[in-house]
């Protein structure tokens, strides 16, 4: 099937548009990381700079259309692959170069700032790639003398499989960034080359060597990837640096002092007795007598030194990231006790098949900011991890917050926190420190934290009498308490709604409006229901649904299994996958389709969507062997994909016009769907919404493009 | 052929279809509901007065509006308009103060966690906040009351009597004017001070400095003691890092101390931002050189707060070397702050170096003063021993 495509097409196009499809997803994902280390890693901030990829990668494509009117197409081509070579390189050497001298040096960039400075920095190498998808299928049919717009979009998604594949099986375990945009602009750089050798003068073949000369040289002379971190760890001297597949782990020197990054986030500094002692004594000091300790996260600031104070029997430390555990046993001595069981995988994973129970779960993860994060602050996590507690057990966790008073934004995410353990424990305290810890139990939890140690005569440096006045801080968490909405929501798995507390708070320090990018995206969809024919419609819409749902179902795979990376990169691929051979399968198999293919694609769309909560509560309900539960997704992932492969297929065959124009028009609406798809189910509905609800609205809007294409079924001309 | 278009008419059938599914999901979309549904916070807007409004003082009729001249942010304010502290207004021509007796943090905090070490130690605070603030730091620690109005914030009716009630009945020996910037309810903190010190009560006041001299010599007549932070010594970094200037704030050093009020100054060490030792040499020197020698100096060790996250903390290390270039200088009184359990908590004598308090967090372990006195060579030091 898919080499009949390739029959038309010569190897050295097909060549370029393998690679096209390959170096934009290993870029796609090797920047979005990067801009997620150097500003911030929220759902907001990932919305963001995925709609700036997609709409500029559509912008690209829309303009690509004027290649038309060029002479010298390949030549145009040609240009294309050599900056697709370059551009990704010098994208994120700058991104970091100019990540403190633009913005003060350590501070949080506010989100109006993230949205200019990641649309300027993606500006080059988005229009440039979306401009070769029209480029490509341009020349292609024009030699073909037929329209193989449907095969570019196939293969470009099979050389997106490819790159998926690279990436997640290899390229994560062992390279840095700027090795493997590196090793993409040297196979940028031979595509280019094949081209120039081929149909261009030799010319070209001297602007490649000079582009090798001024840009590969350096950057295979020079560790980029050293010098650039320089740029970002200011006056620190880089002991460690790992790209590894879940985030850059870098440790720095300075004076005598270790410091632990974790996407440039401080994790922790060494002498830091304070937030050691504050996330372990709290909750140790309210059980009589603690046996056994779930850790998860934050070992490497010495938590377990601290847990071991109590004559523990063993401490089950649980970290998804296991360089972080590397790092903790080469530059601590946090993980050298025998009593420390070290377990790398997902803390979700494993408290459902963790073979004891404890006395003691100790949650040191980062405040819930995004989908994955709030896993470990929902109703179903409680109660599964209350599953797996002796009774009269003690949880803790904390969240960052103002020192002397909470203001609304905090109050609202201290609310959700606090309803949310409640739902699964008789007690809930708080204790006010560096940050605000919640303790939950069925015990009765006390707040004379300083007597209870003195009582016990464990021996701290910070949590005792000296410190604190046992007085002082009851007050201070009787009025945090007060501040508490007690009829606040229950954050769920399927409901969210922490996260989205947590974004807006986020926002607040910028005085910034959540709401200013949902009007924007409101803006953009009044101008496209306005201005779009009815298969832009429907492609629009299906890009809409095609990121929606695959957003859905990567958030609910987590929820319902369990974060494991390369599952997760797994269902990505198949996704590509599926549009490959959902585009290539409608090229052979519907070589002439009409608008009812069209409108029964929409309806298709649309069941799909709306019977996938059905799914999603099946598999969490009775589905228990992980074999079922991969599976399922998998076939979820394909199915969808190949739906919205065959509707890019049909739409690009009934749509009218040039090559040129309906590739650019089809390609660039179907991104413009998927990134206001992206922003808007991420960063608003699913928090608001809940999961099933998304998926049901997503399922409507595809009917509702559905009925407007019926109406207009009779107006419609095929060609 | 021209593409096909979509007519008006299809496109009002779609937004309706569109409306349908909206209302079909409203229910679920309480916060988006909340979001539009009015004003947060008190519900009413900040140009209005309230019952915790009082008229400013300090401040001109210019031309260009009303001239606030509280602090070196000089905010002129046409009808209307709040001031850059977001405590002031223009309403009616004249200048009005919205924090006055309204404070929306109030704890008692150990005398130490200001800091203040040679002023009655061991006594508690009673403290009070408004919000509001004059200056911007990047790494506030306060920043949910700094940064925003006291019509935002969650209050307190507590006017300047019953504060001075509340000490009494909690048995504070002080109040502390603190969190935020006091500067910003300067009234209120002015008429509260007046009575308490009638009262026999302490007045200390925990701020940026960033005041003008008229209001704050005022002030000073029922102050005892006062914590400045001096957050660097460098005009930029002051513009970059808090959007302040230095001058004021080393003006204000001068008076109080000149105005005899007990002086203890804090310098927040930030790396990459305020860890350069010459700089800290600098500092040390003007302060010498300006008479503050007897006062005593905190270095304090950051953590990664508010805006300025992607920093370290501050390297013990380069504590200790500050404290050793401001006892090299002369400083008398040098201490290392946040750092549980260090040895520079300790207060040593200037003249015998030897230790006369002994602290650990907020507790005095051992204490070697008689009546203000090193017990060892007699030597007076320099503080606020007993009320």
């Amino acid at each position: 099937m898919v080499t009949g495509n390739a029959q038309h097409i010569e190897w050295r196009f097909l060549l370029a548009i393998l690679a096209l499809g390959l170096t934009s997803l290993i870029t796609q994902i090797i920047l979005l990381r990067e801009f997620l280390a150097v500003f911030y890693g929220n759902e907001l901030v990932i919305g963001i700079i995925l709609g700036n990829w997609m709409i500029l990668t559509g912008v690209g494509s829309y303009f690509g259309r004027f290649a038309d009117r060029s002479q010298g197409r390949v030549t145009l081509l040609f240009a294309c692959i050599t900056l697709l070579a370059v551009l990704p390189v010098v994208t994120v050497f700058f991104l970091r170069l100019l990540r403190n001298i633009v913005f003060p040096v350590g501070s949080m960039i506010g989100i109006v700032e993230i949205l200019y400075s990641s649309f300027v920095l993606l500006l080059p190498y988005c229009l440039v790639s979306g401009g070769a998808f029209t480029l490509l299928a341009s020349v292609i049919s024009a030699r073909q003398g037929t329209n193989l717009i449907t095969s570019v979009y196939g293969w470009e998604a099979v050389g997106s499989v490819a790159g998926g594949l690279m990436l997640n099986l290899v390229m994560v375990w062992y390279l840095n960034a700027f090795q493997i945009l590196i090793f993409m602009m040297v196979f940028n750089i031979v595509v280019a080359l094949a081209l120039a050798v081929a149909y261009l003068g030799v010319r070209a073949r001297y602007l490649l060597a000079l582009v090798s000369l001024v840009f590969l040289a350096p950057a295979l002379l020079f560790n980029l990837d050293e010098l650039t971190r320089g740029f970002l760890f200011v006056d620190q001297e880089i002991a460690y640096a790992k790209d590894t597949p879940y985030g850059s782990v870098v440790v720095t020197k300075q004076a005598n002092q270790l410091n632990f990054f974790e996407n440039n986030i401080l994790l922790c500094s060494t002498d830091d007795v304070t937030t050691s002692e504050e996330a372990v004594h709290y909750a140790m000091i309210q059980h009589p007598n603690p046996r056994t300790v779930l850790l998860v996260s934050g070992a490497i600031s010495g938590a377990t030194q601290e847990i071991v104070k109590y004559n523990v029997e063993g401490i089950d430390y649980v970290e998804l990231n296991p360089w972080l555990i590397d790092v903790a046993r080469k530059y601590t001595a946090t993980l050298s006790n025998e009593k420390v069981h070290v377990i790398a995988e997902d803390a979700r994973l494993y408290v459902r098949r963790a073979p004891r129970k404890y006395d003691i779960a100790l949650i040191n993860v980062p405040a819930p900011s995004t989908a994955q994060l709030n896993r470990y602050y929902t109703a179903e996590f409680f109660a599964e991890l209350k599953e797996k507690l002796n009774p009269g057990a003690v949880v803790s966790l904390g969240l960052l917050s103002a020192t002397d008073y909470s203001g609304e934004g905090a109050r609202e995410i201290n609310s959700v926190v606090y309803a949310t353990l409640k739902s699964a424990f008789k007690n809930v305290l708080i204790v006010p420190g560096l940050k605000t810890y919640f303790l939950a139990s069925d015990r009765l939890l006390r707040i004379d934290v300083a007597a209870l140690i003195e009582a016990r005569g464990i021996r701290t440096t910070y949590v005792n009498q000296y410190y604190l006045d046992d007085r002082i801080l009851q007050q201070r968490s009787a009025l945090i308490e007060k501040s508490i909405n007690k009829g606040a929501m229950v954050n769920t798995d399927f409901t969210p709604i922490s996260y989205y507390r947590q974004v807006a708070y986020w926002l607040s320090f910028f005085k910034s409006n959540y709401w200013i990018l949902i009007l924007v995206c409101m803006v953009a969809l009044a101008f496209a229901a306005i201005n779009f024919n009815v298969i832009s419609i429907g492609m629009f819409t299906g890009g809409f649904a095609a990121s929606s749902i695959e957003i859905l179902l990567l958030i609910s795979f987590q929820i319902i299994y369990g974060y494991v990376y390369q599952i997760v990169g797994i269902i990505i691929t198949i996704f590509m996958a599926g549009l490959a051979l959902g585009s290539l399968w409608s090229r052979k198999r519907l070589p002439h389709p009409n608008i009812r293919h069209y409108i029964a694609v929409q309806f298709a769309i649309g069941v799909y969507s709306a019977l996938l909560p059905l799914w999603l509560i099946l598999l969490r309900n009775v589905a228990t062997s992980p074999f079922v539960v991969h599976s399922i997704f998998f076939v979820l992932t394909l199915g969808i994909a190949v739906v919205i492969g065959i509707e890019f297929s049909v739409a690009s065959q009934l749509r009218q016009g040039t090559v040129t124009l309906v590739a650019s028009e089809i390609y660039s609406i179907d991104l413009m769907g998927s990134a206001i798809g992206a922003v808007i189910v991420t960063a608003y509905l699913m928090p608001m919404m809940g999961i099933m609800n998304v998926s049901m609205l997503v399922g409507l809007l595809s009917f509702i493009s559905g009925t407007v294409l019926i109406i207009k079924r009779k107006k419609f001309v095929p060609y | 052929m021209e593409p096909r278009m979509l007519s008006k008419r299809d496109f009002i059938k779609c937004s309706l279809f569109g409306a349908c599914g909206l209302v079909a999901g409203a229910h679920q979309l309480g916060p988006f509901v909340d979001f539009f549904g009015g004003e947060r916070g008190s519900g009413i807007s900040r140009d209005e007065l309230w019952k915790w409004s009082k008229e400013a003082l300090f401040y001109a009729k210019t031309p260009r509006g009303l001239k606030c001249l509280k602090c070196p942010n000089g905010c002129v304010l046409e009808e209307g308009q709040t001031g850059q502290c977001r405590n002031r207004v223009n309403y009616k021509s004249k200048m009005y103060s919205i924090a006055y007796g309204n404070p929306c943090a109030v704890h008692i905090d150990p005398i130490e966690k200001k800091p203040f070490f040679h002023f009655l130690p061991s006594t508690r605070a009673y403290s009070i906040a408004t919000a509001g603030c004059n200056l911007a730091c990047l790494n506030c620690q306060n920043w949910d009351i700094s940064q925003v109005s006291p019509k935002e914030t969650e209050n307190y009716d507590l006017m300047p009597a019953l504060v001075v009630e509340e000490c009494l009945n909690s048995r504070c020996e002080s109040i502390a004017y603190t969190y935020s910037e006091p500067t910003t309810f300067y009234e209120y903190a002015y008429d509260t001070a007046k009575l308490a010190r009638a009262k026999h009560i302490k007045n200390v006041w925990k701020s940026n400095g960033y005041i003008n001299e008229e209001p704050l010599r005022a002030l000073c007549k029922y102050l005892d003691a006062a914590n400045i932070d001096l957050k660097s010594f460098d005009d930029d970094i002051y513009v970059k890092l808090n959007g302040g200037r230095l001058a004021p704030v080393l003006r204000a050093l001068k008076i109080f101390h000149e105005e005899h009020v007990w002086l203890e100054i804090t310098n927040l060490i930030i790396p990459r931002w305020t860890d350069n030792l010459d700089m800290i040499q600098k500092m040390c020197e003007w302060l010498v050189e300006n008479g503050l020698r007897d006062y005593p100096l905190h270095f304090s060790r950051f953590n990664p707060l508010y805006k300025l996250y992607q920093l370290p903390m501050t390297p013990v290390s380069i504590l200790e070397k500050a404290r050793e270039i401001a006892v090299k200088t002369g400083i008398r009184y040098a201490y290392v702050g946040n750092v549980p359990g260090h040895w520079a908590e300790h207060t040593f004598c200037h003249k015998c170096g030897k230790m006369i308090v002994e602290r650990r967090g907020f507790r005095i372990l051992s204490n070697h003063l008689e009546h203000g006195k090193c017990k060892f060579c007699s030597e007076t030091i320099p503080g606020v021993w007993s009320s």
